[in-house]
């Protein structure tokens, strides 16, 4: 799956956008990294900021290691 | 029967119940789209259901995502009259809810626990939501915002749930039999008892110790960090007091609707 991946400068822009009910928050993927789903391309609240996030990096998405079973 | 004939007539003739009409008038004065006058009715009928049961009065925050209002409308907190947080893009589809993504997207209700509980307390509380389809592996159902596991539930597999109300220390796996379109309820009815239904089946119920109330918004599609985030379709989500004793009401009066549109 294809994430888009911000550095620092446009972690800094974007992160904590909000229009109407939408909000836009990096999150972290399995390799630590902070990503954002390409939905956000699309919604149409965000699109004031559609330039600044069509030149995020596109990376593929790392899942997290499943976890070892809890006790029951 | 009378009231039900009560709530369907409503939308005809208005009359509405005072609460729902107070979510229809929070959204007009918001801009947002209504949903149609025939799930006006519905809605309304919901609302009805809920109360005769005894479940509104103990409600702090409950939203209806599937409706053919627009998606700000589905994103009404109808106990709150407030709104709930789209993050990072949930697909929201008519009549049927919000789809995560698997990668970022979740819904924030930005109702915190530690200050905006009245009727949901650490010792005697209720959550729970309506799944749409069939879930994928390893689906989180909720959690708070800081992403830790304090009160966070996690979908496994069709098999295994991991289980938290009210509690981080400990994660529970029980055998499940999750197939479609099911009401999943997690209740604490004391310091040391908590459980959990799946429609009207109580599946689990143990012992675990409740925690103080975390300082931070309940999340649904998202719980901690270490799970990522879900692809799961939720149709309406809620919390309260310890809704134990209404749970079958409960999930009559949502299936009753979600059935109905």
């Amino acid at each position: 799956m294809i994430v888009l991946h911000p550095n620092t400068e446009q972690y800094n822009a974007l992160n904590g956008y909000k229009h109407k009910s939408s909000e836009l928050l990096f999150v972290k993927d399995g390799s630590d990294k902070w990503i954002v789903g390409l939905n956000v391309l699309t919604d149409p609240n965000f699109e004031p900021i559609r330039t600044q996030l069509e030149k995020l990096e596109r990376i593929e998405y790392t899942p997290f290691p499943p976890e070892p079973d809890d006790e029951p | 029967m009378i009231r039900a004939t009560v709530g369907i007539l409503a939308g005809v003739g208005g009359g509405f119940d005072a609460d729902y009409q107070a979510v229809l008038d929070y959204a007009t004065t918001q801009g947002y789209t209504l949903p149609s006058a025939s799930q006006q009715a519905l809605q309304n009928q919901l609302v009805v259901d809920l109360k005769d049961a005894g479940v509104w009065s103990k409600l702090d925050t409950f939203a209806v995502f599937a409706t053919d209002g627009n998606e700000d409308f589905a994103l009404i907190d109808w106990i709150r009259l407030s709104q709930y947080s789209a993050v990072n893009s949930p697909t929201f589809t008519t009549d049927i809810g919000f789809t995560g993504d698997g990668a970022s997207a979740y819904m924030n209700t930005n109702f915190n626990l530690a200050n905006d509980s009245v009727n949901y307390q650490q010792d005697s509380a209720s959550k729970f939501g309506w799944i749409n389809g069939t879930p994928p592996d390893n689906d989180p159902f909720d959690g708070v915002s800081d992403f830790s596991s304090y009160n966070s539930v996690n979908i496994r597999t069709l098999s295994v749930f991991q289980w938290r109300i009210n509690t981080s220390s400990n994660s529970n796996v029980v055998a499940s039999n999750l197939s479609s379109d099911y009401l999943l309820h997690y209740y604490r009815d004391s310091a040391s008892s908590s459980g959990f239904y799946m429609d009207t089946t109580l599946t689990q119920s143990n012992t675990t110790a409740s925690a103080s109330l975390a300082n931070a918004t309940q999340i649904i599609m998202a719980g901690q960090s270490s799970w990522g985030f879900s692809s799961l379709t939720i149709s309406a989500y809620g919390m309260g007091d310890d809704l134990t004793a209404e749970n079958t009401d409960l999930y009559n009066a949502l299936n009753n609707y979600l059935t109905s549109l």
